[in-house]
């Protein structure tokens, strides 16, 4: 009587190929997690789950999205403090963008940038800055300009094998909550 | 024809069509102030000078004091005063504003003297509780023979006002962006505002069209 209709059974349709779903993270309380920009490539990138503690220094750009503690060195590149970024340490290089948080004091050889977004507690020198409305800023800030003669007598880059980046540090990848 | 029913609901509901409240913020302004430009006049033929923004951070004000070779320090304590950070509560069980809590963790610049301050309107948004420990604190951190520059609202205490970003356009030229709203705790007649400053050296009034007094002090 319940006879199974096999000639009128659905055609069989294999599974399609799933795409893996990324596990949201938490969200902080009070804060919304900003989509950081994707990656360019030829910069070192300290994504938003990592806490490093000690001195950072490299000669290459960086772009800071996680958690930063100590001193951060890149005389004659460029730093991005991105919008997840949480920077606690003196920083010293040659252009810094800030779209997060930043709290120490600051030398940037030629320009500093701080984004709508950002956030600076400390002491700023730099032969330029920007800084848009709406972002927060607390400390002085002391222009310098760099002498013709200084410019001239920069001495040349050394060769190096490739990019580096040193890390003097703890460095731990966590997830923040 | 839900849409029309709709429409002469709101049309015969209390208040009439329109029973929605107007905005209240206020539009972006330019002013010119005399205060402004007598606090730019002390400054002038000197350099290298240590000045203090209370105002929100602006690529405008950095920019004018750098360009005349002064070194600029901001602090904006606006965020901090609309905060809850700063409130102790008295005996009665009413809250009160606590300065001392306050000028722990701002204005606190404890080997540092300014040539200048710029107020703006600042000391409107202290109560009576915060106002002399704030201005005490600012006696102690200008240079003597320096100059602060604040404005005082002259509406009706209780009454809101707007609170702006003050962005120099040039010596005597200001660009207001609204940033909020207060409400006025108490209104400082010229006599109120000399009593605040006792302590320092002397006191210069402006008062312009717009309701604002500006008031520059020599410590």
């Amino acid at each position: 009587m319940w006879k199974t209709r096999k000639d009128e059974e659905p055609p069989y349709n294999p599974p399609k190929e799933v795409s893996p779903v990324a596990t949201p993270t938490e969200r902080r309380p009070f804060e919304q997690e900003r989509e950081a920009p994707a990656r360019t490539s030829g910069m070192a990138h300290i994504g938003k789950s990592v806490l490093i503690k000690g001195e950072l220094s490299g000669n290459e750009d960086l772009y800071i999205d996680g958690e930063v503690q100590g001193t951060v060195e890149l005389r004659d590149h460029n730093l991005t403090v991105g919008p997840n970024g949480r920077v606690q340490a003196n920083i010293n290089a040659r252009e810094i963008t800030v779209q997060g948080k930043v709290q120490g004091n600051v030398r940037a050889a030629d320009k500093i940038e701080i984004r709508k977004s950002g956030s600076v507690v400390g002491d700023i020198i730099t032969a330029r800055i920007t800084i848009e409305d709406g972002a927060y800023f607390k400390g002085s800030i002391d222009i310098q300009r760099p002498d013709a003669a200084k410019t001239e007598a920069r001495r040349p880059e050394t060769a190096a094998a490739g990019p580096s980046m040193a890390a003097t540090a703890t460095a731990t990848e966590r997830k923040l909550p | 024809m839900t849409l029309l029913h709709d429409s002469l609901r709101k049309l015969f509901r209390p208040g009439g069509a329109e029973s929605h409240v107007a905005a209240t913020v206020p539009a972006e302004a330019t002013r010119r102030s005399n205060g402004l430009r007598e606090f730019c006049r002390e400054l002038k033929g000197q350099d290298g000078l240590r000045i203090l923004d209370l105002g929100a951070a602006s690529q405008a004000n950095v920019g004018f004091f750098t360009e005349l070779g002064h070194k600029i320090y901001t602090e904006d304590v606006f965020p901090a005063l609309n905060g809850s950070g700063y409130r102790a509560r008295e005996e009665s069980g009413a809250w009160r504003f606590d300065s001392d809590a306050f000028l722990a963790e701002n204005l606190n610049y404890q080997m540092l003297l300014f040539d200048a301050v710029l107020c703006w309107d600042v000391l409107d948004q202290f109560d009576e509780a915060g106002l002399r420990p704030v201005v005490a604190r600012l006696h102690r951190i200008v240079k003597p023979g320096g100059v602060l520059l604040s404005f005082f609202h002259t509406a009706d205490p209780g009454a809101a006002v707007p609170v702006y970003r003050y962005r120099i356009q040039d010596a005597e030229t200001l660009e207001l962006i609204p940033r909020g709203q207060m409400t006025l705790r108490r209104p400082l007649n010229n006599r109120n505002i000399e009593n605040l400053f006792k302590e320092f050296h002397s006191l210069k009034f402006f008062l312009a069209r717009d309701n604002l007094r500006e008031v520059l002090v020599i410590r």
